[in-house]
């Protein structure tokens, strides 16, 4: 299956350009993460590609994932008086579908609303609202899912259940998801996007940037943790190891994959007793500032 | 569920379809009723002394015009209230934007929106005059059935031109309150063209109070009008669904 791919996508909004000559390349099956500053042309993006409007300039190929696109915008609201199974309903009919009773409480309990089809939707929180986005969007069984800020209003661990939820998207259904949160396009995406005044800074697969400027792991274990550091310093695919306190280290990888494979080897290896492990903050985020010249660093300079 | 379900649930769920008929069964019941003992209100409410008007014995179908009357003012306004808000669909840029994503056939998402409030205003007229032909009959005296029902025509052909107007305007303007009185405003201008004699028989405003227009009397020139206002109100509808296909999300 063909994915999606623009070419040279322009927006002019009067004597503003939200869009300047911007080049997607979503293979089929990948959950694509777009990634940029407030007003890098990231929502605007988003809708050229759902046909909610139209470039200035440039073309849309959505290929074969194109057939049945949806759209998830951020801040959901529906017309209040509709229950959620109506809304459900509602999504699918439109795009000329007609669940049964059970798909639509599947859905619902898919993104943890089993409880409130019947509630109206005039009365759901933010978080809520968010859910019913996205169970209103998967009941259409979507070839290209396109979600702009979809965990935006939710808590921690809502937010967790929804990106958890679109990462199992992937291989089935194409997703582009546009986040401020790096941590959930580190998390769920497979191929990076990263925005950057209307143009992209970067595009290629997550592994591939990562890589690019190495990464860094943190690994937490229960003292004693010097036989955990020196066997860490042993392993090939580890760049540097640095102290960030009792039994915590950052663990500068040179070959991502490697260190995937290799970590719990070496942790196994010396008997670690593993607290904690994970990509250590700021490995994506660094980048990120890197290449669209933001970050605490710049924004201190330009304070200055 | 489908667009025009959609549509159905709406009316009940805002209670628009309430407010639409209640208004017109009320306006059609009282116009009867106030007519018939007005003599006595006036006799009630003069003075002690005063002498009291004598008024001309009234007229069936002034128990019927009545009604055309109302709906020219109120009637009018209420539809294009109704209308403006149920095609107010760009109010709400998170709304839009479900429903435009799902829906791209422009006709598909606007011409539901449209026919319900046409609908509404026509069933409302129906009702409204079903109960002033009865009132009147009781009350005030016989009024035949056909002329009426060739004036209810004329009178729906006039609430139409009012949906197609507002259509209009709310694929002009974002803001509800905005259609409803830029349409507003446009007939209440039509309205003050009548004054000028040559443009009187073709201004659609003819149509507005038409109910009882062919109780007793023919048909006249009125059909200049029912040609103007069957045009404006198909431009007006293909005007919108064209502007509405264009617009963008708002900011």
């Amino acid at each position: 299956m063909n994915g999606l791919a623009t070419r040279g996508l322009v927006k002019r909004y009067g004597t503003t350009e939200a869009l300047r000559g911007l080049d997607l390349e979503v293979p089929a099956g990948s959950i694509y993460g777009l990634v940029g500053p407030n007003g890098s042309g990231k929502t605007t993006a988003l809708e050229i590609l759902v046909g909610l409007r139209r470039p200035t300039a440039g073309s849309v190929d959505a290929g074969e994932v194109g057939s049945r696109i949806v759209y998830c915008p951020d801040a959901p609201e529906f017309d209040s008086w509709l229950t959620a199974a109506e809304v459900i309903r509602l999504s699918a009919g439109l795009m000329g579908a007609r669940p049964g009773r059970e798909a639509v409480e599947a859905v619902l309990a898919r993104v943890g609303l089993e409880n409130a089809a019947g509630r109206k939707a005039g009365g759901f929180s933010r978080g809520m609202l968010s859910r019913l986005n996205l169970a209103a969007a998967l009941i259409c069984e979507p070839t290209l899912l396109v979600a702009d800020e979809p965990a935006a209003a939710l808590d921690p661990a809502g937010r967790w259940e929804i990106i958890e939820l679109l990462g199992k998207l992937a291989g089935s259904t194409t997703v582009i998801v546009s986040s401020h949160d790096l941590h959930d396009v580190q998390r769920v995406c497979d191929h990076v996007g990263i925005l950057t005044r209307g143009s992209l800074a970067y595009q290629g697969t997550l592994r591939e940037l990562l890589e690019r400027a190495g990464t860094a792991i943190r690994v937490v274990v229960r003292e004693p943790s010097a036989p955990v550091k020196a066997a860490l310093a042993a392993a090939s695919w580890v760049r540097s190891v640095q102290d960030e306190g009792p039994g915590t280290f950052l663990v500068e990888v040179s070959d991502p994959g490697a260190a995937e494979e290799g970590l719990p080897v070496v942790l196994a290896s010396c008997g670690a007793r593993l607290v904690e492990t994970g990509p250590a903050e700021g490995s994506l985020q660094d980048i990120f500032f890197q290449l669209t010249g933001t970050g605490p660093a710049r924004s201190a300079e330009e304070g200055a | 569920m489908g667009a025009w379900k959609l549509e159905w649930i709406r009316m009940w769920r805002t209670k628009r379809i309430v407010a639409v008929v209640a208004t017109f069964v009320l306006l059609g019941l009282a116009g009867p009723i106030a007519l018939h003992y007005l003599p006595e209100l006036i006799k009630a409410g003069s003075k002690n002394g005063a002498p009291v008007p004598v008024l001309p014995k009234v007229q069936p179908v002034q128990g019927i015009a009545n009604l055309g009357s109302n709906i020219s003012s109120i009637g009018s306004l209420i539809v294009a209230i109704v209308t403006a808000s149920t095609l107010g669909l760009d109010s709400n840029r998170s709304i839009a934007a479900f429903y435009r994503s799902r829906v791209r056939n422009p006709v598909a998402l606007i011409m539901p929106r449209m026919a319900s409030s046409a609908a509404i205003a026509i069933a409302a007229l129906a009702l409204g005059a079903l109960g002033a032909w009865y009132e009147t009959e009781v009350l005030l005296g016989h009024v035949p059935l056909a002329p009426l029902a060739a004036g209810f025509l004329f009178e729906s052909l006039w609430l139409c031109l009012v949906v197609g107007v507002t259509a209009f305007y709310a694929s002009v303007l974002r803001s509800v309150a905005g259609a409803a009185g830029a349409s507003v405003a446009t007939l209440l201008v039509t309205a003050l063209l009548s004054a000028v004699p040559h443009l009187s028989p073709w201004l659609p405003t003819r149509l507005s109070g038409s109910l009882s227009m062919l109780i007793g009397q023919p048909a006249g020139d009125i059909w200049k009008a029912v040609l103007v206002a069957a045009v404006v109100t198909l431009a007006a509808v293909a005007v919108s669904i064209r502007l509405f296909a264009q617009r963008e999300p708002g900011a």
